[in-house]
């Protein structure tokens, strides 16, 4: 039965690509699939982001192309409704975007602001920023520019990346003195988790209970956010010195994490065993990021700096037991 | 070239001449002491922001060295080595610590160094 398992699980993870999106004119470094796994979006060192859309077929097509931005665009959050976008500009602004018309009404930020991520919260109402200005600290935003909260420390280590849990409880940040801290919203209780390596990205599960951070050390780290483990999962054998790396939780019942690799492959995991159960090979250069979707276990999406994105599938080939 | 993993230095630090990414911090300065072929050099405790090259066997006015040349993690410029092994007993301090040239940084205060005109000196420290 248990082997029986773990053959199904092969069969239904994806191996192979399906699909080169070509939209992007640089570098990607960016992609996450929409919470409904209809959308995915990219994003760029040409300055843009582009939705595309997921049709039935499980291919994808080019909805619309936000343009902007005058920075690489870094990173891009999906409002738990999925009808807005947040895009950040590496140190640059913070653009809300509407999804189904691909129009920016605001824009959050001036010269002076140095935004390095956002999450947005439950409501799809307010967002969390998070700066590399030490000033600045991690802000709460509404979508009309209003600031809510603020959470500044005296000397406030830059904020590297930043998420909410699904479920709104907790706000998880990552600073740039290797520390990850975790702030519940509703009592303002911190626990504060230290790594020994600096930490590059930060993803949550999306049943709320655990998250995943790459670090520089070449491992992924799986900490639970009750904050109840001593030490981390860790996974390997993927190459991570110099760049931003992000990696995601996915696939059937949400128990694989797939990560980027600066070998240009993509890694897969199975939560319970640190080495790989899968490298995808394709791309030609860095893969920044990956995301799975939420949606169709069997589709992965992958950004490289080969200026593509991947989309996979689990191969047409049946593999021998 | 991807999206660098930079990390940023506060207070008095040493940075690219070219294009000003953080290197090092005044206060992990261990010597300032050494020399090498454009001068003055200073022996570190801790270096960010850089990548290695390959390991080599080097003869250094203190005897046979093993080092990697460390170069800017953005433009790629060399600004120093780092010392992997030191064969001499009294050299073995510097194990794992990073050189950086003066000549290849920007100082704390944003100050250049000009290369001294070391009659005949060719050999690094």
């Amino acid at each position: 039965m248990r082997n029986e398992d773990h053959h199904c699980s092969r069969d239904q993870i994806p191996t192979s690509t399906t699909q080169i999106l070509t939209g992007h004119k640089n570098e990607v470094w960016f992609v996450q699939f929409s919470n409904n796994g209809e959308y995915l979006v990219s994003s760029s060192n040409d300055c843009t982001a582009i939705i595309w859309k997921v049709l039935e077929d499980g291919k994808l097509t080019l909805k619309h192309t936000l343009c902007g931005h005058q920075h690489a665009v870094s990173f891009v959050a999906w409002s738990p409704d999925d009808t807005k976008l947040l895009t950040c500009g590496n140190t640059e602004v913070l653009k809300p975007w509407d999804v189904e018309t691909g129009t920016c009404k605001h824009t959050f930020g001036n010269q002076g602001f140095v935004v390095s991520s956002c999450a947005w919260f439950p409501n799809s109402k307010q967002f969390g920023c998070g700066s590399s200005d030490p000033e600045k600290g991690v802000c709460m935003w509404d979508c009309d520019g209003n600031v809510i909260k603020s959470w500044i420390g005296m000397r406030m280590p830059k904020v590297v990346d930043l998420a909410v849990t699904p479920d709104g409880e907790y706000l998880i940040s990552i600073f740039m003195d290797k520390e990850i801290r975790i702030l519940h919203m509703g009592t303002s209780a911190e626990q504060v988790i230290s790594e020994e390596h600096p930490i590059t990205s930060l993803s949550v599960s999306g049943d709320s209970k655990f998250f995943i951070v790459n670090l520089n050390s070449q491992e992924i780290h799986m900490w639970d956010v009750a904050g109840k483990w001593d030490k981390p999962l860790r996974f390997m054998g993927h190459k991570q010195h110099k760049y931003v790396i992000r990696s995601c939780f996915g696939g059937l019942n949400n128990t694989f994490i797939a990560s980027g690799c600066e070998n240009s492959q993509v890694y897969i995991w199975n939560c319970r065993n640190s080495r790989p159960i899968e490298v995808l090979s394709g791309h030609s250069i860095t893969v920044n990021c990956v995301s799975w979707n939420p949606k169709i276990p069997q589709m992965l999406a992958s950004a490289s700096d080969d200026y593509t994105i991947r989309v996979w599938g689990p191969s047409l080939q049946k593999k021998e037991g | 070239m991807g999206r660098l993993f930079l990390i940023n230095l506060e207070g008095n630090f040493y940075s690219c001449k070219h294009c000003q990414t953080h290197f090092a911090l005044e206060d992990d300065i261990i010597s300032k002491s050494f020399q090498c072929r454009h001068g003055k050099a200073f022996l570190f405790d801790k270096v960010v922001n850089v990548t290695v090259g390959e390991k080599e066997e080097r003869m250094m006015i203190t005897g046979l060295h093993t080092v990697v040349d460390i170069f800017c993690v953005v433009c790629g410029s060399i600004v120093g080595w780092r010392y992997e092994a030191a064969h001499e007993k009294t050299q073995k301090y510097k194990e794992g610590k990073f050189i950086l040239e003066r000549f290849k940084v920007l100082g704390p205060d944003g100050s250049l160094y000009l290369a001294a005109q070391a009659a005949g000196s060719d050999a690094d420290d």
